[in-house]
């Protein structure tokens, strides 16, 4: 690996955990401060089944930069006090990159899981295994998110989503 | 332990031949026993007095598969069925189990086969369910052995509107007489016919009863969801009916917001695919559980199935039209996937509420209808657009089935 190489997956691993402590601290807007203001920004949250049989229907479909921002205004305001809160973990690590899809960016590929604790369920139970496919571009202030999609392992979510995986 | 006594539905002698725990229902029509959503020993009554009975019961729409080979899996309770396209094109459902030694024969949700094989003693089925491979040489199995005796064993079926119903009883009524005045709004719900394109799935778990999704799912649009307050989202005029086998249909206008300052992409709540709005919302539940809603643009059947006493599995199954365009196609996908569903901005709530009212349901006393309930001692035939009445045809014919007496006033 050289000096680039390592400094590529040392700013990776920095985005990646700031996206960990935003998405399990519930801070919508660090969460789309992870994203590049780009309007092609993405996060697309989907089934394996759904991704593998080519059918384009997600769970959450944000495939541009007003509808990330309109994520924020969902969880925050459309959705405040409707739902039994619920703490989140994520465990992240990195399998695979590469650079591309073109010159300016770089691929990541990672596994996933996610636990969530709620006075709804007894104890702590795995709300989603599965696979993070990361495409990141540095801009002016660091490395971000272009396209954030999430490929969960089980067809059947094992309850409703509020904040994003 | 010691038994607990729920101080409102005593507990009388059997009523009917029931064989779950002596039961009996309020004299109201308007009352529902809480204690029916969480009775873990009124489940397997359950299974076998309707969901195993000569109810029909949906389990799939033909554009799920809608190649020769096609299949998917569903259950009807613990049933495991393959629903699939046979290589003549004919949609056809068989129980989920090899002849031979009832090994399940296909674990995928979905796919394309040409053969199902068991893994077990490598048996092979076509499409059609007939028997085509077995391993055996000369002199292994019994003589009178005859490969068309073992063909794939399925439920009774019948496709309405593209809808694959099946009953696994062994005498349903005819599929016209079951649905009883809701066949066209099944072509209404669905866009005007059956023909349809998957355009793929939501499948969630939720945690609460089977009939408490089916008792809480499609008529509360207005107050739980705030998305609807908050996009200056009015729903206007529309009718609501139901049958005597609580299967209902409810169609109201819907009166789009013409600006929201609330989202920087609107679009999502736009209407493309006609201008009807007079139909913007077109519903329909079938007994037991599953039900179509079509909003705007997005068509939606929502196949559900109990999985036990606290949890109901649903899958929502969207489609397009067959002959949309790209655009619509493509705005179909991104209006329902932000829109409905368990993560959907005017519908996450629906799951939460589940939740809630199935954990509230282990305290004693009854659900009550009051709004369209006049008069709690009559069973209602006619509703208003917005009525919870709706579901009381829905609850008498559940406690007819299971055999529950209603208590006298």
């Amino acid at each position: 690996m050289n000096t680039t190489d390592a400094s590529i997956r040392l700013a990776f691993d920095a985005l990646q955990s700031r996206y960990i402590a935003a998405v399990d601290r519930q801070r919508m807007e660090d969460w789309l401060q992870t994203f590049a203001s780009d309007e092609h920004a993405a996060y697309i949250c989907n089934s394996a089944e759904n991704v593998e049989g080519g059918l384009g229907i997600a769970w959450i479909l944000d495939d541009c930069h007003a509808r990330l921002q309109d994520r924020v205004t969902f969880v925050t305001k459309v959705w405040k006090g409707t739902y039994t809160p619920y703490k989140t973990r994520h465990v992240v690590q990195c399998t695979s990159w590469k650079s591309g899809p073109d010159e300016t960016c770089f691929s990541f590929e990672s596994n996933f899981i996610v636990t969530y604790t709620s006075s709804d369920i007894r104890g702590t139970e795995t709300l989603a295994t599965g696979v993070y496919l990361d495409t990141v571009r540095f801009e002016a202030d660091g490395l971000k998110f272009l396209k954030k999609e999430v490929i969960v392992d089980n067809p059947i979510l094992q309850r409703y989503l509020v904040f994003p995986l | 332990m010691k038994p607990s006594i729920d101080p409102v539905v005593r507990s009388h002698a059997p009523g009917g031949d029931s064989g779950a725990k002596p039961f009996k229902w309020p004299a109201r029509y308007a009352e529902v026993p809480k204690e029916v959503f969480v009775r873990p020993d009124l489940f397997d009554e359950e299974l076998r007095r309707i969901f195993y009975s000569n109810q029909w019961i949906a389990v799939g729409h033909a554009a799920e598969v809608p190649s020769e080979g096609d299949f998917k899996t569903f259950s009807v309770g613990r049933v495991p069925l393959i629903i699939n396209r046979d290589m003549e094109g004919q949609v056809r459902v068989f129980y989920n189990s090899c002849t031979h030694r009832g090994t399940q024969l296909e674990t995928a949700t979905r796919g394309n086969r040409r053969t199902f094989s068991c893994p077990y003693h490598r048996w092979a089925f076509n499409p059609s369910g007939a028997l085509i491979g077995t391993p055996n040489r000369p002199g292994d199995f019994p003589e009178c052995f005859d490969r068309g005796d073992y063909g794939l064993r399925g439920p009774a079926v019948a496709l309405v509107h593209g809808m694959i119903f099946v009953s696994l009883g062994d005498a349903p009524p005819p599929i016209e007489q079951y649905l009883e005045g809701i066949t066209d709004q099944i072509a209404a719900a669905l866009g005007g016919d059956g023909n349809l394109i998957l355009l793929g799935y939501h499948k969630v778990l939720y945690r609460a009863n089977w009939k408490t999704y089916a008792d809480n799912c499609n008529y509360h649009a207005g107050l739980l969801h705030t998305a609807f307050r908050m996009l200056n989202w009015s729903g206007g005029r529309g009718v609501q009916f139901a049958n005597s086998r609580g299967q209902r249909g409810h169609t109201s206008e819907i009166s789009l917001p013409k600006s929201t300052d609330l989202l920087k992409d609107p679009s999502i709540i736009s209407l493309k695919s006609h201008s009807d709005t007079q139909s913007g919302s077109v519903n329909t539940r079938f007994f037991p559980v599953s039900g179509i809603s079509r909003h705007m643009d997005s068509i939606n059947i929502r196949f559900a199935n109990a999985i036990s006493v606290d949890e109901t599995e649903v899958h929502y199954t969207y489609f397009a039209r067959l002959g949309d365009s790209d655009d619509l196609i493509k705005h179909r996908i991104r209006q329902a996937s932000n829109l409905l569903g368990p993560c959907g901005m005017v519908s996450m709530e629906d799951a939460a509420v589940f939740h809630r009212v199935h954990v509230g349901s282990h305290t004693p006393g009854v659900s009550v209808f009051l709004k369209g309930a006049t008069d709690a001692n009559v069973l209602p035939s006619r509703f208003g657009q917005a009525d919870e009445a709706a579901n009381m045809p829905f609850w008498e014919y559940y406690r007819s089935l299971m055999g529950f007496d209603r208590e006298q006033e």
